[in-house]
């Protein structure tokens, strides 16, 4: 019973999200976090009808549902990749490159393992294939992250939302998934529980902080001249220049 | 359980990141105040805490030398004191100016599209490197006194002079001749500045 009152609560605050989306016309701001949203409602429905209606495809069904419910969160990285650094050409150049250095790593790991194994699968499990998938988000999550912290972007509400909402969830799914592997079918009520109310949480957090439009604030650019960046670079060379002689000659004395 | 043991660690890893980014406050730094603070660091380093012969006094083993041969005891004890606070004074100040030039340079950089990942990488390395240094030469003063790590001083300094030559090397891709015409252009068209 508390499995399903879990279930509607999700479902309304996933249609409170997407009907919140089109009356503060926030949708088209964040089209690839609201798809991701519409696609799970849309399988957390059809579940809810199979887990009723049809208990013995359940399992089945939930696994295979499970696969795009992975592949489509890939976009709320996308948005979060394309959101969050948007203003910043430097920091994005900078992201988008950790973000292939991170997937031609995680790749290269994937080929180094399959040689090394005669008898190797790309997962020798559903549970390990969702593991192995979420734990890449997880990286190119922290490597946006890293960039969000290194330069200093400010984040807006709703994007700052959608990476805890979503990080909260990754995060947590890749731990109880790697504990589920590990332990077997005896870890199984637990996982369902964390997997369950990580998602509630997250749901939570996205509601509270989409609620209506709030982008990032926005940066003060160069005027023409003064802080054009290029005069800005020339004048950071200079006066780097001239700080290294000054320390260069601090050293020699 | 080497694989449970690296799951766990990443996931545990975004979410402490999480943590931090959710504690985060959310300010926009402009870029006419990060110049001013660049300059003024700028400015404190070179006119205030590293011109020639500054770095030698404030470390001068031949000043306590001299108080220690001609003072009793307690003066050279208030000696020792004071110098001390004068070296940790100095080496905050050196560590805050450096921290403020990287903000400069990170305020700008990420504005820029052309932006070099190789030498962004260098210049994070050897910003943390300086970094950790003036840590080490501040914990070194807070324990040994100022006359305690002269070649750490020493080694800072040089790093910082190496950071200075990065730094100036991720902007080498301008022509020099680029700020003269920009200067021109902006006599030209005073309104538009």
């Amino acid at each position: 019973m508390l499995t399903l009152v879990i279930w509607w609560i999700t479902m309304c605050l996933e249609g409170i999200i997407l009907f919140r989306s089109f009356y503060g016309k926030i949708a088209s701001k964040y089209p690839l976090f609201y798809t991701y949203l519409a696609v799970v409602l849309a399988l957390d429905l059809a579940r809810y009808f199979v887990y009723t209606s049809h208990p013995s495809s359940w399992a089945m069904f939930y696994w295979s549902t499970q696969f795009v419910s992975v592949l489509v969160g890939y976009a709320v990285i996308l948005e979060i990749l394309k959101q969050a650094l948007d203003p910043y050409q430097g920091a994005e150049r900078f992201g988008r490159y950790l973000v292939l250095g991170v997937f031609a790593a995680v790749f290269a790991f994937v080929a180094y393992r399959s040689a090394m194994r005669s008898n190797w699968s790309p997962a020798a499990t559903t549970v390990e294939l969702e593991r192995d998938l979420r734990a890449v988000q997880v990286l190119v999550l922290m490597s946006i992250l890293a960039v969000v912290f290194y330069y200093r972007i400010a984040i807006g509400r709703n994007v700052k939302g959608m990476i805890l909402g979503y990080g909260l969830f990754i995060g947590t799914n890749v731990m109880n998934l790697a504990l589920r592997s590990y332990v077997g079918s005896g870890y199984h009520p637990v996982w369902e529980f964390v997997k369950s109310y990580s998602y509630v949480a997250s749901v939570v957090v996205w509601t509270v902080t989409l609620w209506s439009h709030q982008p990032n604030p926005i940066p003060e650019l160069p005027t023409r001249v003064e802080s054009d960046y290029e005069t800005l670079a020339l004048r950071t060379r200079g006066m780097a220049a001239a700080m290294r002689s000054h320390l260069e000659r601090t050293a020699r004395s | 359980m080497i694989t449970l043991v690296f799951f766990l660690l990443i996931g545990a890893a975004l979410l402490f990141s999480l943590f931090l980014f959710a504690r985060r406050a959310a300010r926009v730094e402009g870029s006419a105040q990060a110049l001013v603070e660049a300059k003024q660091a700028l400015h404190a380093l070179q006119g205030e805490l590293l011109p020639p012969g500054l770095v030698d006094r404030i470390f001068a083993r031949q000043d306590f030398e001299f108080v220690a041969s001609s003072t009793p005891r307690q003066v050279q004890e208030l000696f020792l004191r004071e110098r001390k606070k004068v070296a940790a004074c100095w080496a905050r100040q050196v560590r805050a100016g450096v921290l403020r030039l990287m903000n400069f340079h990170l305020g700008q950089a990420r504005f820029y599209a052309q932006l070099s990942l190789a030498t962004e990488m260098k210049l994070a390395v050897n910003f943390a490197a300086l970094l950790l240094a003036c840590r080490v030469m501040q914990f070194a003063l807070y324990l040994g006194g100022p006359f305690a790590a002269p070649g750490i001083v020493a080694r800072t300094v040089g790093n910082a002079a190496r950071l200075c030559e990065t730094s100036e090397k991720s902007l080498a891709f301008l022509d020099p001749s680029g700020l003269d015409a920009l200067s021109k252009d902006s006599a030209r068209h005073p309104a538009a500045s």
